[in-house]
């Protein structure tokens, strides 16, 4: 019988780790709003979704720093390989 | 917006009660632990924003104009005039920190070279519709609710597993994935106050125009901006860009046509 929480964190894991990678500037935006001003990157009135600042090696065509997007990709991919190997332990 | 906040509260309600009926905490602990917790972001993002920007305060002898166009909104806004900071950010922009009574906007230098003084009045009386409505206080409140929630879903994942590394690694993602979702209500907030704070920007400088113009020019800049040599980047973006679903339910901005449409209607 396959465990479900195993099953879940298989699932789930790599589901999470895939937002991470295609989606770094949402999970910055979650984590950072209310934290920090969301206005603080990118330009006045927008999230920074399109357009971005003027340096796009320090802050990315979506206007959040190059640095965060890379380490939330990491996290993601550490995630997905997190998920990966438990969903490798069930079969 | 009520129920949003209501679902919101409901997010927040579980959780305590999760934490009174497992640890045994009273309500009154459990609520001076939330303060406290939400009081410390809150400390420490305002030091973090301007620290990070590297605002500096605005000289009054270098833009009297400025500060007298503050005073006189923050008087009519009911409101006392917040510290005034500028930075280099690399773009036009502007965003407010704190509360009423103790609130700072921080405007770009960039702002200010691209807009007109009639464009600067609507944007500053935006950020101060913000500290009036006590936006910034109201996301930091969510960002503690959604932290919470998460932080009580981990325990509740490990509470009830084994203890093994699948259980430690399922609460991780379970964490997140709470947070996510309680945020989804947060933006939703965040986009609406938006609103509000365009239509009390509109009301103090007695019309929505200028800020419509402003959003409108830094619009335009982003878009021929979009159409050089990072618009490849751009259109991979777009799989879960801003028009899409994803970004769109997260983002907490509403789109700028939106806000210009509203603003001269």
């Amino acid at each position: 019988m396959v465990d479900v929480r195993t099953l879940a964190a298989a699932v789930l894991g790599v589901a999470l780790g895939l937002l991470f990678v295609l989606t770094p500037e949402t999970i910055v935006r979650v984590q950072t709003a209310g934290r920090l001003p969301q206005d603080r990157h990118g330009r006045y009135g927008e999230d920074g979704q399109r357009g971005g600042s003027g340096d796009a090696e320090e802050t990315g065509v979506d206007g959040v720093p190059t640095r965060w997007r890379q380490l939330v990709r990491v996290v993601g991919a550490a995630l997905i390989l997190g998920g990966a190997y438990f969903g490798w332990t069930l079969v | 917006m009520a129920i949003v906040g209501s679902i919101l509260f409901a997010f927040y309600a579980v959780a305590a009660v999760v934490v009174m009926g497992v640890f045994g905490f009273p309500l009154w602990l459990v609520l001076l632990g939330s303060v406290a917790f939400v009081g410390v972001q809150y400390k420490i993002g305002k030091w973090m924003a301007l620290r990070t920007v590297g605002a500096e305060d605005l000289p009054e002898d270098r833009y009297p104009e400025i500060h007298r166009r503050v005073e006189s909104l923050s008087r009519s806004m009911g409101i006392e005039k917040p510290r005034l900071m500028i930075a280099r950010m690399g773009v036009p922009n502007a965003f407010a920190v704190g509360r009423k009574g103790a609130g700072t906007v921080v405007v770009s230098q960039e702002l200010l070279s691209q807009l007109g003084p009639d464009e600067v009045e609507g944007v500053l009386a935006h950020e101060l519709a913000h500290i009036r409505n006590r936006d910034v206080v109201m996301m930091v409140l969510g960002q503690g609710v959604a932290s919470i929630v998460a932080i009580v879903a981990q325990w509740a994942v490990l509470l009830t597993g084994d203890n093994d590394i699948a259980d430690f690694f399922l609460a991780i993602v379970v964490g997140q994935i709470t947070q996510m979702l309680v945020m989804l209500f947060v933006f939703a907030i965040s986009r609406y106050r938006e609103y509000v704070a365009d239509g009390d920007a509109a009301e103090a400088i007695g019309g929505g125009e200028p800020l419509a113009r402003a959003l409108e020019k830094i619009d335009r800049g982003n878009q021929r901006r979009n159409e050089s040599a990072v618009d490849e980047q751009v259109n991979a973006l777009c799989i879960f860009g801003e028009e899409r679903g994803l970004a769109r339910l997260f983002a907490t901005h509403p789109p700028i046509e939106k806000r210009v449409e509203r603003l001269r209607s």
